[in-house]
């Protein structure tokens, strides 16, 4: 973990220090038991302290959604038999559900950063992170028996439920070397410790709560697709996302937001519908239909774990993507990741208000630009984990390929904060869409396999571009001038 | 021996309009630029000369001119007719092969049968039917379809609905065909007054723009046609949704109709062939109505999806492909961008609400269902949504599978009024039930069968 993060870290693990919380309220998980005081660390405020605690839960829940959505993207393949296609489909929809609902806590806890004034965080660190919430490090890596079992093991609830065999408890221990008794912190708690700090009037004053900020936040109209639980028609056979995205006006709002999210992964509550749609049950599900080590056949395509794009590359992450084709994909990859941020982190700036009255604005775009960005990026990763990651070709001994597949990256950006200003932030969305047609025009190769949807990719590229330009052009700057031509080196 | 006559194409859809001169023929293509218009490629046209009623020629135009000046060009369809001897395939019915069997051109008869009923649709009054019959037509000169009603003004009167004419065959094009062509798109009316509400909620009239005197057709007189002034009675032979008409909201606040008339309209034509004592015949349908304004897109659901639905099942072939799947979100954006999104989506506008007749106000209408955009205001300006769409469109092409299998509107699902259930695909339009659209069964079928196929690439849909 970043050292500006984790330095502060031990406050929040431990039980005494200098300023205790004045809170008359005690930390949930230790209800009826003795109270254990956070602290707070020196160099904070009560107001300060929220906001990194929220930061922090920004980046967990960022982490687990990209975690996931790498593990979806991972399943499918050549080698799924023609019988088990539509159940492998239903876990990848599954597991997809489930990262809507972290991209939904993600847009929420910005929300309340958004409440209660403090910047947004959209960043997080690249994998693999050791997170302490966590009994082992982020990654991104296939869908195994074995990082089905992690996944389980996070969404735990305290004690395993009945009817978890003893086989099953066993494998999934083993995965994580620990029980849960043994689990050293749990992200509960910082979400038990948001709410308490929170709710107390004494650590944040009602005026820490700025209702003025509602209309820039993110809503679960515009966020939510629908997603609500309620499933119909179409595709009976998993539950619909609840998708959580929570606009807040005051504190109760933001108290009520944060329980909602922590309730959503473990569902403790002794009621079946929740518990079924538990992240813990649905991952669980998935695990007892998932093949054994002896199974003749993988769901999974064959990517590596934490891959990256061509660039000065981190010793402690996995291979760096060779293959000429799929390095351009990888590398467009992490490009359009960074707009889907940039647009993400746009929406906050740009007030619903005009709209709702029955002006317009530019949020409309932004959002649907995010919107887009996701397809983009689902289809790119569709791309990446059917490419070879290496240049050389392995055979078996019928000729069929089984050279390892490249993966989609996932690394975050240098920067995810937008410029002070309108005119630059339009900018910055040009500038992503020119490195990205840089990297398109490259790909639009016609030796390359998927040239035909880079042609396509480009084209909307430049819709957009133009719709940029005169937003620019209304913000006051000087519009931009045509994307400059550059080579590729393919 | 002719054992079969067939007319291709067994319905043909022509589209009004003033212009002496028919549209062209043209084919629709794919544009160069993935996400562009279609391409409008001019295609083989015959030549009709209007002297003769010959086919003098054909030709492949430049490029296709949509309107004279103010004058829109009619599409005006051709029937030709068809053979079948013994059980062979079905062949053009020429002059030579009429000879063969001691016949010549003027034994085919033609007759067609047109109407108006809309109407009637509304009082169900038998007298407000408009119908204009020919019978055994063998000449070549045109024939104009006369709409002719027991509640016009006089006998004499009529609704034209445009014209007929069997094409003279010669040496160079010997089948045997016949032309309609569309009126003009033309309003009449029972009235040159026409009536609105003055301030104090009094009915007044003033000059109609639309009716000169000319156009009078409708005699709405005391004991003659209820039509002028009708207001449909909120039961259910209404339409769906009902009042939905030219007229005035009156002081009940209903839909009071002008009295006005077009001229589309539908009909049937018939060819009669005498062979000896034995008599073979064919019948075709058409209709008429307006002329398409965005003749380089495709709706989303057309009438051919219906066809083909009712000819091949609700489910799609196994071989459907990322093709046909681009094809139908190809169709959506094409629609999308002719939508005006904010306005059907039911946001208010400059501090209106409810500024057009859309789904928000059926809903509230049918149901009492608070008014309420359908999907979140700030998300429907136009061009984001058209660029939505684009970006779905090239998700597609990269072989992903088709995720948006979740949020496509299912035919049970048409009167789901949640919050959820509005939102769903198609969005904002109206099916012919008067509730929200869906696809055909059969369009997605070919979504659902897509969707399986991305993860797993060679693995096709089994």
């Amino acid at each position: 973990m970043r050292s500006q993060i984790a330095r502060h870290l031990a406050s929040l693990f431990a039980t005494a220090g200098p300023e205790p919380f004045k809170t008359k309220l005690r930390l949930l998980a230790d209800a009826g038991a003795e109270s254990k005081q956070p602290m707070l660390p020196r160099e904070f405020s009560w107001h300060d302290y929220a906001v990194y605690l929220l930061h922090i839960a920004a980046e967990i829940e960022h982490s687990l959604m990209v975690q996931y959505l790498y593990a979806a993207y991972s399943i499918g393949g050549p080698e799924v038999p023609a019988d088990k296609q539509e159940q492998v489909l239903g876990w990848q929809q599954s597991i997809l559900g489930i990262a809507k609902e972290e991209m939904g806590h993600f847009l929420t806890v910005q929300n309340i950063l958004r409440l209660i004034g403090g910047a947004l965080n959209l960043d997080r660190q690249d994998f693999p992170w050791d997170i302490p919430f966590y009994p082992y490090d982020f990654a991104l890596e296939p869908l195994t028996r074995t990082s089905l079992a992690k996944y389980i093991f996070a969404e735990a609830p305290d004690d395993w439920p009945p009817d978890l065999t003893a086989d099953e408890r066993k494998e999934i221990e083993a995965a994580v070397h620990m029980t849960p008794q043994q689990m050293p912190h749990r992200v509960a708690e910082l979400y038990e410790l948001m709410i308490d700090l929170l709710s107390d009037a004494d650590a944040l004053p009602d005026s820490v709560f700025r209702e003025e900020t509602f209309p820039f936040q993110a809503s679960w109209d515009e966020w939510g697709r629908g997603y609500n639980g309620v499933q119909l028609g179409s595709n009976p056979r998993n539950p619909s996302p609840n998708v959580i995205v929570q606009r807040l006006s005051g504190r109760t709002d933001a108290v009520s937001a944060l329980t909602q999210i922590a309730r959503q992964g473990e569902a403790p509550e002794n009621d079946p519908t929740a518990q079924a749609l538990s992240h813990f049950r649905r991952f669980l599900s998935i695990f007892r239909e998932f093949p054994r080590g002896d199974a003749k056949w993988v769901p999974t395509w064959k990517v590596p774990t934490n891959p990256q794009a061509p660039g000065v590359a981190n010793s402690d992450a996995g291979p760096v993507i060779e293959h000429p084709e799929s390095s351009l994909w990888s590398t467009l990859f992490n490009v359009r990741y960074r707009m889907l941020l940039a647009y993400l982190a746009h929406s906050f700036r740009i007030s619903s208000e005009p709209m709702e009255m029955g002006a317009s604005n530019p949020r409309s775009l932004i959002i649907n630009s995010t919107f887009v960005e996701m397809y983009q990026l689902r289809s790119i990763a569709g791309i990446l984990v059917s490419l070879p990651l290496k240049d050389d070709r392995e055979t078996d001994v019928q000729g069929r390929d089984q050279s390892e597949r490249a993966g989609p990256p996932f690394q975050i950006p240098y920067a995810v904060n937008l410029p002070s200003e309108q005119a630059d932030c339009w900018r910055v969305h040009i500038d992503l869409l020119d490195a990205s047609d840089g990297l398109l025009k490259g790909l639009t190769n016609s030796a390359f396999k998927h040239s035909d949807y880079a042609i396509v990719l480009r084209s909307a590229n430049q819709e957009r571009r133009r719709q940029f330009e005169t937003l620019l052009t209304s913000a006051g700057a000087q519009p931009s001038l045509e994307p400059h031509r550059r080579s590729i080196a393919v | 021996m002719i054992t079969e006559l067939r007319i291709l194409p067994p319905l043909a859809i022509a589209r009004l309009g003033s212009s002496p001169t028919p549209l062209e023929n043209y084919d629709l293509e794919l544009p160069e630029d993935p996400l562009g218009f279609r391409t409008i490629r001019p295609a083989e046209t015959l030549i009709v000369d209007n002297s003769s009623g010959e086919v003098s020629g054909s030709k492949i135009p430049d490029k296709i001119v949509f309107r004279d000046s103010d004058r829109i060009r009619p599409v005006a369809p051709f029937f030709e007719v068809f053979v079948r001897i013994g059980d062979g395939e079905l062949q053009p019915l020429t002059v030579r092969l009429l000879s063969e069997y001691g016949l010549t051109p003027a034994d085919v008869k033609w007759s067609v049968e047109a109407g108006n009923l809309k109407v009637f649709r509304r009082t169900g009054n038998e007298k407000d039917r408009v119908k204009a019959e020919l019978n055994s037509i063998s000449d070549h000169v045109s024939h104009a379809l006369e709409g002719k009603c027991d509640h016009f003004v006089s006998k004499e009167t009529s609704l034209p609905l445009g014209s007929v004419r069997y094409i003279k065959p010669n040496g160079v094009y010997p089948e045997i065909r016949l032309r309609y062509t569309p009126a003009e798109g033309k309003v009449y009316g029972s009235s040159t007054e026409r009536k609105k509400l003055d301030p104090t909620k009094k009915i007044i009239e003033e000059t109609d723009p639309v009716i000169t005197s000319d156009r009078v057709i409708y005699d709405s007189s005391p004991g003659r046609g209820q039509w002028r002034d009708w207001v449909d009675r909120g039961l259910p032979p209404d339409t769906n949704p009902g009042q939905i008409y030219a007229g005035f909201q009156n002081a009940d606040g209903n839909q009071q109709s002008w009295g006005y008339l077009d001229d589309e309209c539908d009909g049937v034509v018939i060819v009669n062939l005498k062979i000896g004592d034995r008599s073979v015949s064919a019948f075709a349908r058409f209709g008429a109505g307006p002329p398409m304004f965005a003749p380089d897109g495709l709706p989303i659901r057309t009438v051919a999806d219906e066809l083909e639905q009712a000819l091949f099942g609700p489910m799609a072939d196994e071989t459907v492909t990322l093709v046909d799947a681009e094809e139908i979100v190809r169709r959506a954006f094409e629609t999308v961008r002719l939508m005006n999104t904010a306005v059907m989506n039911g946001n208010t506008i400059h501090g209106r609400t409810a500024v057009a007749s859309a789904m928000p106000s059926q809903d509230s209408n049918d149901t009492s269902r608070l008014y309420a955009p359908i999907m979140a205001p700030t998300l429907v300006d136009n061009l984001a949504v058209v660029a939505l769409h684009k970006g779905i469109f090239a998700a597609l092409r990269s072989g992903t599978s088709a995720w948006f299998l979740d949020v496509l509107r299912q035919p049970e699902e048409v009167g789901d009024l949640t919050d959820k259930g509005r939102r769903k695909m198609p969005a904002m339009m109206r099916g012919a039930d008067g509730r929200y659209l869906t696809l055909t069964r059969r369009q997605i079928d070919i979504i659902r069968k897509i969707a399986v196929m991305g993860p797993f690439p060679s693995g096709g849909t089994k």
